[in-house]
């Protein structure tokens, strides 16, 4: 039976692929192998979100009157609906924190050395779509503590020169973050950026199983293990343990849900934004005002597109690396920046 | 190893497996099945049903967590108030024989606008726009 | 509009134009100006300052000027015919002048009515019966307040203007230049203390940190015009304009008849001018404001004790309460119906404390029966949603088992394929 629908299939799609994936594809195994499963993790994490997103969809209703008292319906009347909003924003956090993980992982090793610096580029935009799907995702329960780090974070887009002002408007739909914002916010995040992430993903992924896993330089290998089913079983396990994990902060840490917007209460003291955007909110935030006749604003967005610029270019910076050769140096300037990006979001959240 | 130990194996793990998918997938038909009690729709809250006044008459409600007066005038209008007493926070109720609001905790009076007749509260009560919309009178915070 | 014949003597006439315009405005001939304001401007200190502060004053604005008070002529041009006795000058009047000066306008009504309509003319008549009228007034002691003394001299303002010596929040200060001057009060036998007293109270808190202008100040308690210390028979019922149900209440107790004893209401329990937030500590049995009176042999000590008792025990079950519900909050339970329910309670539990004044240990426990009604059901409430924690967590524990059984399940798998 299964043979005949295997032929069937195999007379209208070509499945070599397919059958190399589950048959040849082999991971090389060494010391630094468990570090492969961090991409695994984030991609756990982001099938949470879709399937929690879209369960938070139907009882949802993304308007200024309506967004908090829904979201409040949800948690409160909805059974399990607590569950699910809590572990959506906790999944958010662990899948930027599993993809920052993932991302050093491959830097320490240098997977992203010719032939795969798609893979890295295609990587990092994954890490700023994940950034952006937390930034708008962050005011879409319309409360307080949202409505405000909101206004704050728009507002740095502001110090763009020339279009600084009609880039906000664009963003916040309006001079204020109103009930249009939400509306923008909403469809930014449950349109656009799925659509481009899962294009973006795909390609990743697709990148991945062109090209197998890359060997780290200068590394004894053990051998190869299959990939179907040993690596995936070891996926897999890594899963369920994200799994446990997450379900446990949601159960005993229930994501808050703050005060509904008043829009004519003033600013409560203390606004900062979610964690992975306070490194980039302290460095703003040391800027002078102004620095040879420069808005200090200017100077810091300015300094964070090139730090994110050079980020990118990763792998076309490391040349020794690309040759198969060791760069020490690029091992150093990775352990200064985590150093660097852990030490400043720490100062930035207690300060 | 012996296949009946992997057998066994194979056997838990798919028993496990089949409690894991269930364990995931009960929340989620419980979640998906409708609540009786549907939300309202609110920046608004729909105060009482437009029935269930009459006039010089009043009734507290919910507005968020605090309580609101709905007052149905003796001239038959509604008006309504946040109904936390502006003195020490009690709760404000409607005097029908006064025809207006009243604070039992230290008898402080307002008039059908909110505003201090006698007494010690301070300010007058923060007042709510009232609307009939079908069955319902909906009240909600005043815009600047 | 004289006809320019040509350029040059247009332009003449027009440069003596502004020489003229230039000249008269250094000179400060301004239409509307009087020459006492021309000259007393350029005088220093304590002679230009009345023109100062008169500026943006009520008088001012209503065109009420120097000679008005003090007489002279306000056209002539030198300073002896400006002040000239024979044009009715009279310098800087004295107590009693001052006094009959502003009656002359403001205890005519028909004068004060095209100002104000509303404008009340009886502060004289009010003034005469007060203890600083009958000072002036009558043993002509010039030590005791006149006008000028509470309102200002020259810097007369609306009494609800944030500036006037009269405003709620200045007004004790106002009193202060003589009442809280020791020295000079104990020439009239006060303490000097009543307004150290008074900024230390609940009133005081009111209207300095709330910004609360209801709060009472001196003149509430002890009116304006015509004040005088409220006789021990009326103090209650001048705390009761404000403090109403605890003057009905303590109408209806046995103390009703403490002014016939010459006891003073209120003031017995509270004091007068240092009045504190109230406490429950009032109707404790070892410093309770009862034991002024009463000894523990009285069944008023009985009833003080219940009362206690009564007020504790509710005050013991709301902060419970209150934790119970935050504790349940803090768990991640949205708690607003409880906390609505809450508000309940804490007005219930506010009109048992004014129902002590009833001095009725069966009455407070009638309406304390309310509060604890409220409390009851919000425990349950807080209860309910702590056991919801409970069972939530509960199921994380059989999730979490489940899973984890499978996880190592999952390793054994793994080992015994790569064996």
């Amino acid at each position: 039976m299964l043979k005949k629908i295997n032929a069937w299939v195999e007379e209208r799609l070509d499945l070599s692929t397919l059958r190399h994936l589950t048959l040849e594809k082999t991971v090389p195994k060494h010391r630094y192998t468990p570090l492969h499963l961090f991409g695994g993790v984030a991609l756990f994490f982001f099938t949470v979100q879709i399937v929690t997103g879209i369960l938070l969809l139907l009882y949802y209703k993304p308007t200024a009157g309506e967004a908090f008292k829904s979201v409040e319906f949800i948690v409160t009347q909805v059974p399990y609906g607590w569950l699910i909003r809590s572990i959506h924003s906790w999944s958010a956090n662990l899948m930027i924190l599993a993809i920052f993980i993932h991302m050093f992982a491959k830097y320490f090793l240098k997977a992203y050395r010719k032939p795969r610096e798609l893979t890295w580029v295609s990587g990092f935009i994954l890490l700023v779509l994940a950034m952006g799907f937390g930034f708008t995702g962050y005011l879409l329960p319309w409360n307080e503590l949202a409505f405000f780090a909101t206004g704050v974070g728009t507002e740095s887009v502001a110090a763009t020169p020339v279009i600084g002002h009609w880039l906000l408007l664009i963003l916040r739909g309006g001079e204020n973050v109103t009930g249009a914002t939400l509306s923008r916010f909403f469809a930014i995040h449950v349109t656009v950026l799925p659509l481009v992430i899962i294009g973006i993903l795909s390609i990743h992924l697709l990148l991945i199983q062109a090209q197998g896993m890359s060997k780290p330089i200068g590394i004894k290998e053990k051998g190869e293990i299959p990939f179907v089913p040993n690596f995936m079983l070891r996926d897999l396990m890594m899963w369920l343990g994200a799994l446990i994990v997450l379900v446990g902060l949601a159960t005993f840490f229930p994501w808050e849900l703050g005060h509904a917007v008043d829009t004519f209460a003033s600013a409560p003291a203390g606004i900062k934004p979610e964690w992975y955007f306070l490194s980039m909110y302290q460095t703003l935030k040391w800027m002078p005002p102004f620095f040879i006749g420069i808005s200090g604003e200017l100077i810091g967005i300015t300094l964070i597109s090139i730090a994110g610029a050079l980020v990118l270019l990763v792998p076309f910076l490391d040349r020794k690396a690309s040759r198969e050769e060791k760069s020490p140096w690029f091992t150093i300037i990775g352990v200064l920046a985590i150093i660097f990006l852990i030490a400043i979001t720490i100062y930035a959240r207690f300060s | 190893m012996d296949s009946s130990r992997r057998k066994f194996l194979n056997g838990l793990l798919g028993i496990f497996s089949l409690g894991g998918v269930a364990a995931v997938l009960s929340p989620l038909v419980h979640y998906l099945t409708p609540v009786k009690k549907q939300e309202t729709a609110v920046s608004s809250v729909a105060a009482a049903k437009t029935n269930e006044l009459t006039p010089n008459t009043a009734k507290l409600f919910k507005f968020g967590s605090k309580p609101g007066i709905l007052i149905m005038t003796p001239g038959g209008d509604y008006r309504a108030f946040s109904a936390v007493c502006t003195h020490l926070g009690c709760t404000v109720q409607y005097s029908s024989a006064e025809r207006h609001i009243w604070c039992a905790c230290h008898n402080g009076h307002y008039d059908l606008n909110g505003n201090v007749i006698s007494g010690p509260p301070p300010r007058p009560l923060e007042e709510y726009v009232c609307f009939v919309k079908g069955q319902e009178v909906y009240v909600k915070r005043r815009e600047a | 509009m004289p006809d320019f014949p040509d350029r040059r003597s247009e332009m003449k006439t027009r440069t003596i134009l502004i020489l003229i315009a230039l000249i008269s405005f250094g000179l400060g001939v301004h239409a509307d100006e009087t020459s006492c304001e021309i000259c007393h401007s350029k005088l220093k200190g304590r002679l230009s300052q009345p023109v100062t502060q008169w500026k943006n004053s009520i008088h001012q604005q209503n065109d009420i000027n120097c000679a008005n008070c003090h007489g002279g002529d306000p056209s002539a041009k030198n300073m002896k015919a400006a002040h000239s006795r024979s044009k009715g000058w009279i310098g800087k009047p004295g107590p009693i002048q001052i006094v009959k000066l502003c009656g002359t306008c403001h205890a005519n009504e028909s004068f004060m009515k095209k100002y104000d309509p509303n404008s009340r003319t009886d502060q004289l008549k009010n003034y005469m019966t007060s203890n600083h009228g009958i000072n002036i007034m009558k043993k002509e002691d010039g030590r005791a307040a006149t006008c000028a003394s509470c309102h200002g001299a020259h810097d007369v303002l609306k009494a609800m203007n944030p500036r006037s010596h009269v405003y709620p929040e200045n007004v004790v200060d106002t009193c202060a230049k003589c009442h809280g001057d020791k020295k000079l009060m104990a020439q009239f036998d006060i303490s000097g203390d009543e307004v150290a007293d008074y900024k230390s109270s609940v009133h005081a808190t009111a209207l300095y940190k709330k910004h609360d202008l209801s709060a009472p100040t001196c003149n509430d308690c002890h009116g304006n015009h015509g004040a005088a210390p409220p006789g021990a028979a009326s103090v209650e019922k001048v705390c009761g304009t404000c403090h109403v149900m605890n003057q009905k209440l303590f109408d209806e107790s046995p103390h009703k008849e403490w002014d016939e004893i010459g006891l003073r209401g209120c003031v017995e329990c509270h004091s007068n001018h240092a009045i504190k937030p109230p406490t429950d500590a009032m109707l404790s049995t070892d410093k309770g404001v009862c034991l002024n009176c009463h000894d523990s042999t009285e069944p008023a000590f009985k009833t003080m004790e219940a009362m206690y008792k009564t007020l504790t025990g509710l005050e013991t079950k709301l902060m419970e309460t209150r934790e119970m519900v935050n504790n349940a909050a803090e768990k991640g339970m949205l708690m607003d119906d409880a906390m609505l329910k809450l508000q309940d309670a804490k007005t219930a539990y506010i009109k048992s404390r004014t129902a002590t004044h009833k001095f009725s240990s069966d009455y407070l426990d009638h309406i304390a029966k309310a509060a604890l009604v409220d409390v009851t059901n919000i425990q349950k409430l807080a209860k309910e949603r702590l056991m919801e924690v409970t069972k939530r967590r509960t199921s994380f524990y059989w999730f979490g088992g489940l899973f984890f059984i499978l996880l190592i399940l999952l390793g054994l798998k793994i080992r015994s394929m790569e064996k």
